[in-house]
Formats: C-alpha cells, structure tokens, sequence
C-alpha cells in the first residue's frame, strides 16, 4: 500500500504513520471502531471467570503469606546476616523497573510526537500503575516492623522525628509516591473520553451510572478536548523527567553505600536503561497474547512490535556495555574489595550461575533485535521478552544478593537460600498483577478509543486527499 | 576447721541480718509473684521499709564461688533488687587473678533461672518433701548407703564425709568425674611415689612446650593459666619480650591455634616426640647446667639412639637448652603415664621443676579414688551390697562408660535417691528426687586448686525449692532441719565474727598449701624410657575424644547460652561433629554435613562430619558433653512442623573405662541411613550451624601481624593500613568533653569466647535456636572472628580476632538510617535507638563491619517464663522483633557511672566504666576507657605503634575500637613464613 505513495506529497504526520508497515490498517468507520474497542468491556464469558478464578486465587494466596509473614516475623524469609535484603528488594526493583515502560510509552513518545504510542499506551501505562503496586508491596513488607513503615515520610509528628534525608530511603519513597500518583492521574485523565463513550454505549442502567462516575461529565465539548488536550501535555512533560528519575533514585538505595558490587556512579543510568528493557519486554509478554486474543492485529501492528524491539536493542545495548564498564573499573580501580567482588565472587562464586544467565541471556536477547525477521516475529519476540524478563530478575537478585553475601570481612560471608514463603509472595505479585490486569482488560477499553481514532482521522482525512488529488488510490476497503 | 565447735547461728542473734533480710526480700519480691515456683518458705517480709543498703535500682555486689570439678573457681555476683543477673570473676581471687572469666562461668547464671529445672520433691511418680524425705533419712535410707558424686574439696562436705563414715561404718562413697583421667594421676605416682596436683607457671616461663596438652581451655585452672601466659605476650614496646609456644597436637586447641610453631601429630604419636626430645636433649647434654642433670647422666645415653629428629623437635630442644629453668614441657591429661613421667623427666632435666613446674598435695578429696570412676559402684550394684544409692547432681547414665551397663545395674539398688539441677536418665531411675541447688542459691564452701578455702555464698532463696549437698548428708546424719548457713558457718567455727564477715565479703580465706618438696624416681624415668621407645605409632584411624571447649562433658546441663555459642575453633554451634582434617575428608570421600558412622570395636555412633584446618591426617576428633537425650532442643522446622532433638549426638558410648579419650583402630564411614519400609529413608546429611564459613583473609588488611624481629625493626608495621584518608569534609563532629574508646590486644586474646557471654548475659541479648543459627541470625554483639595464618597445614594458625561494634566517627551504618535510629553521641559513641528503628537493616548493609544484629523474629518473647525475665539486666532495654540492635560499648555503664559522678559533683574518671567483655576477659586483651585524657591506659594502647583501625585505610571509617597488632616469635632456626 505504502509503495504506491508518493512521500513527497503528503503530510508528516501521514509519513510518520504509514512508514513501513502502517500503524493502523483498518479504516472503518469510527462508529463501527469504537463499538469494536468497546466490546470487550461489556461482554463476559466462561473463559473470563476461569482467569479471575486463577489469577484471584493466587491473590488471595499471596496475601495469606504476606499476613503470615507480617504476625511472624520476616524470618519466615531466607534473609540473614550479611544478606539482610534480599528477595523482597529484588522484587521491588524488578516491579519498579517494569512499570517503566508504560510512562515512557505514553509520557516520553507524546511529548516526542511517536504517533504510534497512541494505540499501546492505556495499555502499557495500566502496566506501570499495576507494576508499582507490586512494588509498592515490598518495601513496606520488607521492614522488620511494617506498621510503622509511614515513619519514612515526612509528616508532622508529635514524636518530632523528621526522616533522615541523607539516606536514600525517603527519596525512594518520595519518587515511587510521586511516580505512582502522577501515573495515575496521567493515566485516567487520559481514559476520560473513553469512559464516556463507554457510559454512552453501555448496555444496562447500572454500567451506565458507574461507567458515568467515571467518566466524571465528560461531553466532548472542543472546550473538553481543548483542556484535556494541555492537561495531557502537562501530565506528560511532568511523567517524562519522572521516567528517568525514579530508578535512579532506586539505584541510589544501592549506590550511596560503601559495598563492594554496590558503591559505584554508574548505577543511575544503569538503572534506567535496564528498566526500559525489561518494561518493554514485559509490555510485549503481555500484549502480543492479548494481541491474539482480541484479534487486534489491524490495531497493533508489526510495527508496534518492531518499534518496542528497536527499543529493546537500543537499551539492551547500553545495559551490556554497563556491564563491561563495571567489569573493567573495577580492575582498573586497583580496589582489591572491587575486584574480588566483581570479578572473582560474581563469575566463579556461588551466585555464579546467575550471573552467567544474565550476561548470556542480556547479550543475546538484545541482539536478535538486529534480525528483522525476529523484530516482527511475536513468537521469537514473547520468548525473548520472557528470556528478558528471568534475566532481568536475576540481574537485580545477583546484584543485591551476591554483593551482601561477601562484603569486607571474609569472616562474615554467608550465602542466602530462599524459603517457601520468599517465592510464594513473589508468585502472589505476580498473580496479583495479572488479577488487577485482567479486571483492566476486563472492564475499561484497553486500548485508546479516541486516539486510535484520532490515528484513523489523520490517516484517512490524507488518504481522502490524496485520492481527492490524484496522487494515490486506496487499496484497501 | 573442726565442725565440733557449738556455735550459735549466726543469722539469729541480729534482728535485721543483712544478708539474711536480702534473701528473703529476693524471694519476697520476686518469688512471690511466680506462678511457676513452689511458694519461698518460712515467712515473707513485705517491702514496706527500705532497708538500709538496698537503693532501688542500684546492682550490689558479693562474692562467692563456682565450683568446677571439685576445685572453686572466685565469683563476683552482682544482684539487682535481689536478683542475680550477672557474674564475673572475683579479681582478687587465685583462680581468677584480674577478674576474669570462662565462658561456662558466664553463662551459669543462665543455669539458675533455667525453667527446664526441676521443681519439687518426687517419690516414684508421686510429690513428697522434704520433711518426707527427712524422715526417710533417718531411717531406711541410712542402710548401706553408696553415695555418688562429683569430685570436691569442700572442706564442710569432707568432714561430713567423714562423720557419716563413723555413724555407718558401711557407707561407701564414690568420686566420679567423666573428665578425670587417670593416666595423669598414674604417671605422678611413678615418679614421685604419690598422689600430687602439678601446676604451671606461665608467668615464668620463656619457651613452652605443650604435647596435646590444651592448657588455654582445659579446666578447671584455665582462667588463671590464660591470665599468666598472657602476662608472658604482653608487648608494648620494641624492647618487650614475649614467650614463645610450640605445641604439638591432633587437633587444633585454643593453644594450638596461637603458637608460634605447630607440629601437627596424632596422640599416640606423642610420647615418641617426647622420647625423641629427650635425646636430642641428651645429645647436647654438655649445655645442661641444672643441680639434677649430672643424676640423669646415666640415663641419657640410652636415649640418644634413634633415628635423626624432627627439624621442630631439635629446635624445640636447642630453645629448651638455652632457656633453661624457664622453659616448660607439658604433656596433656590425656596422655599415658609414660608421657606424663616423661615431661616430668624433661622439666627435671632442664631444671624446671620448683620454677615453671611446682606440685602441691592433692587438694581434691581422696583424689587417688576417681581413678576407678564408677566401676566399684557398678560391682557393688551387681553384688547387691547397696541398699540406697545416693547420687548428688552427677548423670552416670548418660557418661558412664557403656559397659559397665549401669542402666541395668541401678534398679538393683533398693533405694535411689538422685538430687541435681535438672531431671536425667539418672533421676527418671529414682525413685526420690530431691531438687538440687545452683550456687548462686546456696552456702557452700570449696578449694581453690591452689588449696584457698573459697565460700559459696547464696543470692537468692532456692528459686525451685532445693537442697544443697551439704543439707542432704546433714539429713542422713540426723540432721532434724538442716539448715546450709548454719552448717557452714559451724563448720568455721573457730573463725570470730568479724573475720567470718571479712571472709564472706572477700569470698575465700586466703592462704594457698605450700608447694610439696620432691624428688623424681630415677626408676620410672628409665622405665618410661624403655617404655616409650617400644611404642609404636598406631595405623589406621585413629579417634581422639576430647571434652568440648565450651560445655566440657556436659556436667552443666541443659545452657543455651552455651550450646549456641560457636565453638571458639571451629565456629560451629548447636552441636558437635566428627571432626577430620581436610585432606582425610577428601581421602574418605566424606563431605561437610554428611552423616557419617564412627566405630571402635563394636561401638559406634552417628554424627556429622566437619573437615576442620590444622588437624592431623587420619584422626577423628569427637567432642564430649552433647547429645544429652534428657534435654531436647527444637532441631528442625518443615512446612508446619517442628523436630526436637537433644543438641548433638552424645560421644560417651564410644568411650571405655581402659580407653577413655584416644582409640587407635577406629573407623569410619558415610552413614546410608536405614531402609524402613513405609517409612521416609533417614536423611544422610545434615546442616550444620556454622558461624563461619570462611577462614581465609583473603589478603586483606584486617588482622595485621608482624614477626617479634619485624616489629623490632619497624614498630610502625601497621602504617600503611591506618593512614588517615583524604576527605573533603573533615570531621562531622566537633566534641567537647569525655570521649571513649577501646583497645584489643591481638597478641594477647586467646579466642575463648568468655566475652561473648559476658555480652550476652550483660546487654539480654537472645539465643536464636539452632534454626535459626543455621540461617545465619546469631544475636552476638561480639563475635571472635578466626582467620588462618600460614601456609601450610602443619604449621598454621588460627588466630582469633574480636569484632564488635567498632563506633566510627564516620560511621557509614549512621547516614542510611532512614528514620534517625542510629546516631552519634556527644562522647563519642555510636548509639542504637530502638524505638525508633522501623527495621530496613540499611545500616547492616552498609556496616563493613558486619557487626550488626537483626531480631528476625521475637526472640525475646513476651510469654517466657518468667525466670528468664528476672535473669534479665534491668539497665538494659529488651528488644522485641523487627529492630536492629549492636554493641553499645556497654552504654548502660556509662551513663549509670556518669549519674554517680554527677551526683557526688566530680568528674568520671577513667577505669570507672569497665564494658562486661573487658571484665570477662582472662588475659586483659580488652580495655575501655576515656580516649580523651591521654593517660588513660586505652589513649596509651592507641598510640601505641602496632595500633591500627580495621578497614581504616581502604574506608576511612575511623573507628574508635583499635586493634594491637598481633606478634608472632618464631624461632629463627625454624624460619617461620611470619
């Protein structure tokens, strides 16, 4: 189709759009388009129940051990002295790193102009506020006295103890906190439209009402769409700067102390790089199955998944060279603490294994993203992104883990062994991710209705032009 | 000393005795409010008048005794508002010169409030009491009685010893003592003609000698041992001289692991080393120079055969020859005879004896008697001589040796009666049971094992209602009450008043027995000779039985304290382990934590096997005193259960009356576990709880140590690794006032763990439970640290280094703490809030120290019994679960120091704050004091030029814990690798 268009004469955004293959390729109606996305929201089924009832178990489950492990006590854990974080820490950073993806996804390429984040981005940015839940979990679990984890926040007490704000720990819990609350709102001031053309599509009185809630009056009004149009830009130019600086304050938690594996200045774009990969994979592991499920492949196309590949190859790339960096340093730093820690302990030590999946797996992976015929495979690309996703959970287990277990003294090493209870909360997030995820797809349109709308307008107001000028035919519908 | 004096009791004719009133306000106070306890008898005085010594809140002070196999060790007690919560050694006592302490000494007071104690009287399956049991005295049990007990030298219980010997002419007493053996006895007997009690003199000795003897941890005179040697390491200038150690062992002891050279040999290798030492003495006899060496002449020759020595042994001896009159040889207790005479033979020669070697009579009643154990009690059962058997406190069931089958034997006695601390096998077969009391609850009296009378004085009322020794053989006289005071104070009748007070107050009468003037058989010299040269060093395996560093035979029961601790060589705790050296584990096969079966004959046990560094090929090591099925442990946790388990596996059935400690012909192998049908296949390994892993150093700058020569030549060795970094900020801290600090003496420390429980029992800190212990969550605020020095196997160390709490000034633990829990003081230290804690353990991470502890659980409960609650210290907070908690350099001293200087309008001076690890510690390696007032002896230590910080120079950490540098003096004819 795009061949038979010359380039010259259409407008950039049409360029942008149709550039090999297209990020749309239906062209109907947008009554019949909304009708379409909106179906999933009001119709149920037996297959439907069974994935609450799995998906919901597992919640329940997860929540079981949390409280067991909140009345015993976290030596129901694996940790110990030297590994006192292990696990629970692993888990919050992998969370946190997932939910990066989704704010770069809908903040980052709108204020870039990707046109092609508008059909993904509910989708990818419903990931993030999920994923920081999860995350959100750990660190409070983690403490040895979790109901008194508000103690980190600066709040007026009558005990006049204020945070400590040299330690990285309150600017964690102020960047998640800040994270979360502007990715939500992001993420519901853009779901606006939609609700309401849910509330004005939904079939009983009920969903009507509550669809109507939501949708909080929306009208469609252009003084509507103007307002909502600079609130999305401001929300996306106040989530963009976010992207980047959460997980380097995570990485901050790591960085500021003096543990060998642990203490070094490259962690913060170390952190972000890995948390773009590893979100980008989790957004492809979770739609290209809904992709084949709704059959949305005219929607999200092989571009979507080609584009979100090159993203992958690109941090990819910069995670490895981190590694090399971090391996070469501490050679070069002649710190024997480094050293040993970096070089003899990660590659032949009891963690060993780790660290060779994840450099093993973290080389190739990025780098089948060179083949096109992988970039537009979802097969190749959901096994990679799974490879990614192991690897990534490794990286951040060794990284932790690994460095604790053989710090300055040589007589304090002391390796980590998980219990039932450390992978049994870990399964539950999981559960507990893919339960809030499936009430997502469940019951609000998951893909942007109004900007894949938005797509087709521009698309088809140029097409209409063109063809108006001669300059092209349709061929298709 | 004579009981026979009538002498009114002293308790009565003083309206308000002191000790009395405290007594009953203890049990009035506190006994009162227990359910657990048996009401305190006769009547309570309520608190309603302070009584004039008592000021609530203020600890006071007594001494009294422990008693260690017969001989009296001095104690120091300290009592809160009538509760013993801390012991230490009384500094002024012989046995305890400075005040310092043994691990087991430390952790008995957790024996007094131990809830597992027995309480109450019991006949058959029935409570009784003691008027019961009175009346039973009198009468039926009186019929030829056999009395059992542990060895003593207490004057009271001799005497009455004696008068029920003349009130039943067939009474029978026997001495046992698993631990006793009697080759020792058997070897002064043939060279001096009889019974003796050898001592040592490490404060005058140059060059010792030790053959598998390990007198740093063998009891019952090893507080004062270790005090001496340490004398003899002490090095603070470059003109100091220090001993030197060689020692020649099977296993690494706490001796072994610090000398300056180390032969590894097996056991029954040793009286072949001492023959072979004593002819290469023979061949430079011209150097001998003492008055006795021209006597042995005759002999030498005969020993001069033999193939060429050991390069360790010829240098042994050239050292010998040139410090002659100060060196010293010592062969172990568990030796043969011939090694024993020969020893002897060596300090003779070299004229040791009378200056690093003395002998005294022997100070334990009728000592030559515990050479036949329970072996005559055992004949005496199967004759059907005995009619009541009377045991005090000792389990033979348990450590007899097994074929003496005594399980079988003692229902043949009519009557049993058992009185101890806790319920045994023994007691399960008593019929009566009679509850023993701790010291701590009763008067008493012993010898020091240089003969001082040391008083047993109580602090508490019997918290379980028992009766001491001395109250029970009272009864069997015809005792109508029995009362501990007054039969002590009767029998010390012809002491005044006021000498008794003195005596009471200082916790002995001094005055030691002179030393025995002797001469040494020339007869058995040469049949020792004769004898040792015809032994044969064993093949095969052989297996060396040993008491355990830290609980010995097992003698004090059931102490958690204790069974936690790691053992000070190879950091294992809960339990003990078949111990090979590395080389034959890899022999054999047999990796760490497999279960493997240990034989001899047709004994064998089940244990874990534990490769352990510096041990001498083909020997197995196995440690008395686990394994004690009356006390059960929680051992393992599955999903939703719990095992429980006596702590370690009991190695007394591998044991014989002949062959009691070394075995020659064992052998060993991995246990499969038996196949039962239908049920799960026994597992074939275990973990262990290994406190740690690692021994290397890895090169790293942390226990810093020099050669004598090197240090000589360059006193600032350590420079390099404690220069002060370069740093943009400065100092954090400006400080105006008293700033404190410690000093650990490397050099001196002997790594036997006396501190750590000294720790524990100061600051409450939990046990964790053997789980737990194998996850690696042990609560010490202070551990010792072992790493290995020297290349090879044979002559390693192990050296020990204290690590606790180092108080940085740049203290990386304090900047992460999210929540301000951990903060500088204006003096100095570095302070633990546990209150505000939330428990993120960011400050453990980030410690390079690793001395922080976590409470993964509530280990303290709530719901303990609540005797363990009156053992805790009431100046120390009880930690719940979910904080972080560290050495605090004992705060609670500090600042109770500082309220006492303020209120008299003085300023604290340096050596009032003493921390409990620096009281405990037998050698001194530990001082604390004000580093702000540069005479103090710690500002001394610190400028001292083997000074250094940990992790100084690579952090910049600047801790205010500074170590001494550890001194090695080898002797250059050996070349040590330094």
């Amino acid at each position: 189709m795009a061949e038979t268009i010359d380039l010259r004469h259409v407008s950039p955004e049409y360029a942008k759009a149709v550039d090999e293959p297209s990020i749309l390729l239906t062209r109907a109606p947008e009554g019949e388009l909304t009708a379409r996305l909106l179906a999933p929201a009001f119709q149920g089924g037996p297959s439907w129940k069974l994935a609450f009832l799995i998906t919901g178990g597992g919640t329940l489950f997860a929540w079981t051990v949390i409280l067991y492990s909140v009345l015993a006590g976290i030596g129901t854990w694996g940790n110990n002295m030297p590994v006192a974080w292990a696990f629970a820490i692993t888990n919050f950073v992998w969370w946190i790193g997932i939910g990066h993806a989704g704010t770069f996804i809908s903040a980052v390429l709108l204020i870039l102009e990707q046109t092609w984040r508008n059909s993904i981005n509910r989708f990818a940015e419903a990931m993030t506020i999920f994923a920081v839940i999860q995350a959100a979990i750990y660190p409070a679990l983690h403490l040895g006295r979790p109901w008194f984890a508000y103690w980190i926040l600066p709040y007026p007490s009558t005990m006049g103890v204020w945070p400590n704000y040299r330690s990285a720990l309150p600017w964690d819990a102020a960047a998640i906190s800040t994270y979360f609350t502007v990715s939500l709102l992001f993420w519901y001031m853009g779901m606006l439209p939609d609700l309401a053309s849910a509330r004005d599509a939904a079939p009983t009185l009920l969903k009507r009402r509550l669809y109507g809630i939501f949708a909080m009056g929306w009208r469609g009004s252009s003084r509507n769409w103007r307002h909502y149009q600079i609130t999305c830009l401001l929300l996306g130019a106040l989530a963009t700067p976010l992207v980047l600086s959460v997980h380097s304050v995570v990485s901050f938690d790591f960085a500021i102390t003096q543990l060998p594996g642990w203490h070094s200045t490259i962690f913060p774009p170390y952190f972000v790089a890995g948390a773009i990969y590893s979100g980008f994979a989790m957004v492809l592991t979770l739609m290209i199955p809904v992709r084949r499920i709704f059959r949305l492949h005219d929607i999200i196309t092989t571009r979507h998944l080609e584009a979100m590949a090159k993203m992958i190859l690109v941090t990819g790339s910069v995670l490895y060279y981190t590694y090399a960096v971090e391996t070469f340093i501490s050679w070069y730093s002649g710190n024997e603490y480094e050293f040993y820690q970096i070089v003899v302990w990660r590659l032949s030590g009891p963690f060993a294994w780790a660290v060779w999946t994840v450099y093993v797996l973290n080389f190739v992976c990025p780098n089948l993203m060179w083949f096109k015929r992988v970039r537009t495979s979802p097969i190749w690309l959901f096994v990679i992104s799974i490879l990614i996703n192991v690897a990534m959970w490794l990286e951040r287990f060794e990284l932790i883990v690994a460095s604790l277990a053989s710090d300055f003294l040589p007589s304090s090493w002391r390796n980590f062994t998980p219990t039932f209870i450390d992978g049994s909360i870990f399964l539950g997030t999981i559960c507990f991710f893919l339960f809030l995820f499936l009430l997502f797809l469940r019951f609000v349109p998951f893909i942007s209705i109004s900007e894949t709308k938005e797509i087709r307008h521009i698309l088809v107001s140029e097409e209409e032009r063109l063809e108006r000028s001669g300059h092209a035919r349709r061929t298709d519908r | 000393m004579s009981e026979r004096h009538p002498l009114p009791i002293v308790q009565d004719d003083e309206a308000v005795s002191r000790r009395g009133f405290l007594e009953l306000l203890g049990a009035g106070v506190f006994l009162g409010g227990l359910a657990a306890c048996e009401s305190p008898r006769g009547e309570i005085v309520p608190y309603t008048r302070q009584p004039r010594e008592v000021v609530p809140g203020k600890p006071r002070i007594y001494a009294t005794s422990m008693i260690e196999r017969g001989y009296a060790t001095g104690i120091l007690a300290t009592s809160s508002s009538g509760r013993p919560t801390k012991v230490d050694g009384n500094p002024e006592h012989p046995a305890t010169p400075g005040g310092g302490s043994w691990p087991n000494q430390q952790a008995s007071i957790l024996d007094l409030y131990d809830p597992a104690r027995a309480s109450g009287f019991r006949k058959g399956g029935q409570a009784s009491s003691w008027r019961l049991f009175l009346q039973e005295a009198r009468g039926p049990l009186r019929e030829k009685l056999h009395v059992l007990m542990g060895p003593t030298s207490s004057p009271l219980l001799i005497a009455q010893l004696g008068r029920l010997r003349e009130q039943l002419p067939d009474a029978v007493f026997h001495f046992y003592d698993p631990l006793h053996s009697p080759s020792e006895q058997e070897g002064l007997r043939r060279s001096f003609g009889r019974p003796l009690l050898r001592r040592y003199h490490f404060e005058r000795a140059q060059v010792i000698a030790s053959f598998d003897s390990d007198f740093l941890a063998d009891p019952p005179f090893r507080v004062r041992y270790a005090h001496d040697f340490a004398e003899n390491r002490r090095v603070h200038s470059a003109e100091d001289g220090m001993s030197r150690l060689y020692v020649a062992e099977g296993e690494l002891g706490l001796a072994g692991a610090l000398a300056d050279h180390r032969l590894r040999c097996r056991p029954s290798e040793i009286t072949a080393l001492l023959r072979s030492l004593l002819a290469e003495i023979g061949r430079r006899q011209a150097r001998l120079s003492g008055p006795g060496a021209g006597k042995w002449r005759r002999l030498l020759p005969d020993a001069a055969g033999g193939q060429a020595p050991h390069p360790w042994i010829r240098a042994l001896a050239n050292d010998l020859l040139s410090k002659q009159g100060r060196g010293l040889v010592l062969a172990g207790e568990r030796q043969p005879a011939e090694a024993q005479i020969l020893a002897d033979l060596l300090n003779e020669l070299l004229g040791n004896l009378g200056e690093t070697v003395t002998f005294t009579e022997p100070i334990l009643f009728e000592a030559e008697r515990l050479d036949q154990g329970v072996g005559p009690l055992a004949a005496a059962l199967e004759r059907g001589e005995v009619g009541t058997l009377l045991v005090l406190g000792v389990d033979p069931l348990y450590d007899a040796p097994a074929e003496l089958r005594l399980s079988t034997l003692l229902p043949l006695a009519k009557r049993r009666v058992y009185s101890g601390l806790w319920e045994n096998q023994t007691s399960k077969a008593c019929e009566w049971f009679v509850p023993g009391v701790h010291y701590l609850e009763q008067w008493g009296d012993g010898r020091a094992y240089d003969g001082t009378v040391s008083l047993i004085q109580p602090l508490i009322r019997p918290l379980y209602g028992g009766r001491s020794p001395a109250e029970i053989l009272s009864a069997l006289l015809g005792d109508e009450n029995p009362d501990g005071s007054r039969l002590l104070r009767t029998s010390y009748a012809q002491l005044p008043r006021q000498a008794w007070e003195q005596a009471l107050q200082r916790g002995f009468i001094p005055g030691a027995l002179p030393e025995a003037q002797l001469e040494l058989s020339v007869d058995a010299g040469r049949a020792a000779l004769s004898a040792a040269g015809s032994t044969e060093a064993s093949e095969g395996i052989e297996i060396s039985i040993r008491p355990d560093l830290k609980i010995g035979g097992g003698e004090q029961g059931p102490n958690d304290w204790l069974l936690e601790l790691p053992d000070p060589i190879t950091r294992l705790s809960w339990g003990n382990a078949a111990q090979v050296s590395p080389a034959t584990a890899k022999e054999l096969g047999l990796a760490e934590g497999q279960l493997v079966e240990v034989s001899w004959q047709d004994r064998s046990i089940r244990l874990p096997l534990l490769p352990v560094q510096g041990m001498a090929d083909r020997l197995i090591s196995l440690r008395l005193g686990w394994g004690n099925p009356s006390h059960l442990r929680d051992w393992e946790r599955g999903l939703f259960s719990k095992d429980h388990k006596a702590a370690g596996v009991s190695v007394y059935p591998l044991r014989s009356s002949e062959r009691p400690w070394i075995l020659s012909g064992g052998s060993i192998r991995a246990s499969l576990g038996e196949e039962t049908p239908l049920l799960p296949p026994q597992p074939t390994r275990t973990t262990l709880a290994i406190a740690q892993t690692n021994l290397d150093m890895h090169e790293r700058p942390i226990l810093l140590g020099a050669t004598l020569e090197a240090y000589r030549a360059k006193p600032d060795f350590v420079f390099p690794n404690d220069e002060e970094v370069p740093d943009l900020y400065g100092s954090p801290w400006s400080y105006t006032g008293q700033q404190w600090g410690m000093s650990v003496d490397l050099n001196t420390c002997i790594g036997c763990n006396a501190c750590v429980v000294a720790c524990q029992a100061e600051n409450n800190t939990p046990t964790v439970g053997r789980i737990d212990a194998t996850k690696g969550r042990l609560m010490h605020w202070i551990r010792i640290d072992r790493y290995r020095l020297g290349e090879s196997d044979d002559d390693m160390r192990l050296l020990p280094q204290p690590m606790m709490c180092q108080h940085c000034e740049k203290a990386p633990c304090e900047y992460v703490c999210p929540v301000n829990a951990t903060v500088h003081s204006p003096d100095g230290l570095n302070e633990m809030v546990y209150n505000r804690c939330i428990g993120t353990r960011f400050c453990s991470n980030n410690c390079p120290y690793k001395v922080r502890r976590f409470n993964y659980f509530r280990y303290n409960a709530e719901d303990m019994p609540e005797t363990l609650k009156m053992l805790k210290n009431p100046d120390v907070s009880v930690r719940g679960r979910g904080v972080i908690e560290k050495c605090t350099y004992c705060v609670q001293r500090i600042r109770g120091a500082q309220i006492e200087a303020r209120i008299q309008q003085r300023e604290l001076r340096d050596g009032e704050v003493r921390t409990a690890c620096q009281v405990a510690c037998p050698t001194n390696a530990i001082v604390f004091g004000l580093i702000s007032d540069p005479e103090s002896p710690v500002s001394k230590l610190h400028a001292l030029s083997r000074s250094y910080g940990v992790l100084q120079a690579e952090l910049g950490t600047e801790p205010r814990t500074r170590y001494l540098a550890y001194l090695r003096n080898p002797n250059p004819e050996l070349d040590g690798d330094g």
